[in-house]
């Protein structure tokens, strides 16, 4: 008798996985491609999509080789359980075997797709989060010093948040909960992204001064793609074709949906016009905010991370970023204030707001209910979930920091980390011999 | 999922009804000692096998202090609190770590 797959597989999960991944993918090529090729001035669009595309392509390369197993193999170091062993994730045997994190293994159901499907969902993640990153550095960062930082970052600082959260390393073990990436994927790059933004240095003064995007409705595009393709960032994440994964996509959708309509009506009290950027920023915000608590409240939860992040956000990026202070650094997109503030915020409201009624897997006997997380206000107003997540937060800001800090300093040693005035000046034509426009080519 | 209340019913009588030692529910006899449990949830009872002498639990280290009793089994965490018999059980799993609480008494006989 000839099987089409191993017992342990169900097909339904293997199938959402991998259109869940596949999602996610379509969030960094083409969604933050066109995302950040339409919101720049018209000089900087294809450099600016093609750190995203390049990003993409490179982080593949060093996760299949080494840095999938550093993120979510076995541990290299078992009494501190901060980092995997750098091996290849390639051999016939590994990708096709039955998927598993071996740290995690213990607090989940077996999985039920092979190693390759959750190589590769893992990727998508990998790779959006740096392309998040590239996002503080647009408009001046040497293509260069960007083609070498990308795989090393990928390799000494993404894994070791993810090892630690997702991996099944310390934090996770400690209690600390991230359930689609708030901080391994939004704050790491919020914060990577404005610690490398000050040491590379800013754009020029003139493209500081005007910056209009030279093609809203292409952002918008990218928006929209960003947007649905979240579906699949939050909807994977209990890596079964659950009921989870149905409540993580509806609150998804509910958070934006408020954080984008709070954010639009900040701008329009505040600043006097609904702003389609601004409207974009708070659909990010939203996004982000939720991921880390995705699965774990209920749609009440949902609206009113919604409402936080529509204004929590805002309020840091139109306030505390146009101050003196923060404008010595040049986050081109306010990704400290999208990504890394809305990440934070929505990783400390699980301490808070996760309800325990909210299921991520069933369990019986003495591991009845099952897997979830109780915030103070399910829980007595016991603060034990919020310390964790505060505990967590801090170690990957502060790890972020000196990994991205250090980094930088070591490839600044070997290669310039910005272009020199006069190529910053023209823009793609002198880095990359093209254009993103060419209406007179017939 | 429905909740089998007359489980629960029945397990946390059968707990009540376990032999004392002392004030509390977890008031440990020295040397081996077993410790029934029953999760509140699903009614399900279970023992864990306590020995002081030799610091382990189901056969397995354990840091014994005053207030609790650690060890780490199925990938997880587990600790015991001597005060009020609550076991709380850490995890890890793939998007963070997660609780579940039990609840112990000492028995009678190992």
């Amino acid at each position: 008798m000839i099987l089409p797959s191993p017992a342990w597989l169900d097909t339904g999960s293997n199938a959402w996985q991998l259109a869940a991944a596949t999602f996610v993918g379509l969030q960094s090529i083409p969604g933050l491609v066109v995302l950040y090729g339409g919101l720049v001035k018209k000089k900087w669009a294809l450099n600016s999509a093609f750190m995203a595309l390049y990003a993409f392509a490179a982080v593949m390369v060093v996760w299949v080789l080494l840095a999938y197993n550093m993120a979510f193999g076995p541990s290299l170091f078992p009494n501190l359980n901060f980092l995997g062993k750098p091996l290849p994730a390639m051999s016939a045997a590994f990708i096709t075997g039955q998927a598993t994190i071996p740290l995690a293994a213990g607090g989940m159901p077996p999985l039920a797709f092979p190693m390759a499907t959750l190589i590769f969902f893992q990727f998508v993640f990998a790779a959006i989060t740096v392309i998040i990153l590239a996002g503080s550095l647009l408009g001046r960062m040497s293509f260069k010093a960007w083609v070498i930082f990308v795989p090393l970052w990928m390799i000494l600082d993404y894994t070791v948040g993810a090892f630690s959260l997702w991996g099944g390393g310390w934090l996770s073990q400690w209690g600390a909960q991230d359930f689609s990436g708030g901080y391994v994927i939004h704050l790491a790059a919020g914060v990577s992204g404005f610690v490398a933004a000050a040491i590379v240095g800013p754009r020029l003064q003139a493209d500081r001064d005007s910056f209009a995007p030279n093609s809203l409705l292409l952002a918008l595009v990218g928006a929209g793609i960003l947007w649905l393709g979240w579906n699949g960032f939050n909807g994977g994440d209990p890596y079964f074709a659950n009921h989870d994964a149905g409540a993580a996509v509806l609150n998804t959708n509910v958070t934006t949906c408020v954080s984008l309509l709070v954010w639009v009506l900040m701008d329009t009290l505040f600043n006097g016009k609904p702003s389609i950027v601004g409207a974009i920023n708070g659909m990010i915000a939203g996004l982000v905010g939720i991921t880390p608590a995705a699965g774990f409240v209920d749609s009440w939860g949902a609206l009113i991370i919604g409402v936080c992040t529509g204004i929590i956000p805002w309020v840091f990026m139109n306030k505390v970023q146009s101050t003196k202070f923060f404008q010595r650094v040049d986050d081109t997109l306010g990704v400290l204030s999208t990504h890394g503030v809305a990440g934070l915020l929505g990783g400390l409201l699980v301490g808070v707001l996760a309800n325990p009624a909210v299921l991520e897997y069933i369990g019986t006997g003495k591991d009845a209910p099952g897997v979830s997380v109780s915030g103070m206000l399910y829980n007595k107003g016991d603060p034990t979930q919020l310390i964790h997540q505060i505990g967590a937060a801090a170690f990957i800001i502060v790890f972020n920091a000196i990994m991205t800090f250090v980094l930088l300093r070591v490839i600044g040693v070997f290669v310039k980390l910005r272009m020199d005035d006069a190529t910053l000046a023209i823009g793609d034509d002198a880095i990359h011999g093209e254009t993103a426009y060419n209406f007179e080519g017939g | 999922m429905r909740i089998p209340v007359a489980r629960c019913v029945l397990a946390a009588v059968a707990l009540a009804g376990c032999g004392q030692h002392g004030s509390g529910p977890l008031a440990i006899p020295p040397g081996v000692a077993r410790i029934d449990c029953f999760n509140p949830v699903s009614g399900y009872a279970w023992s864990l096998r306590l020995d002081s002498r030799s610091r382990r639990v189901d056969g397995l280290p354990a840091v014994f202090e005053a207030g609790s009793i650690t060890w780490r089994a199925d990938g997880g965490g587990y600790g015991l609190d001597r005060a009020t018999g609550i076991l709380t059980i850490t995890r890890a799993s793939s998007t963070g770590g997660y609780s579940a609480v039990d609840r112990c008494r000492a028995h009678s006989s190992p």
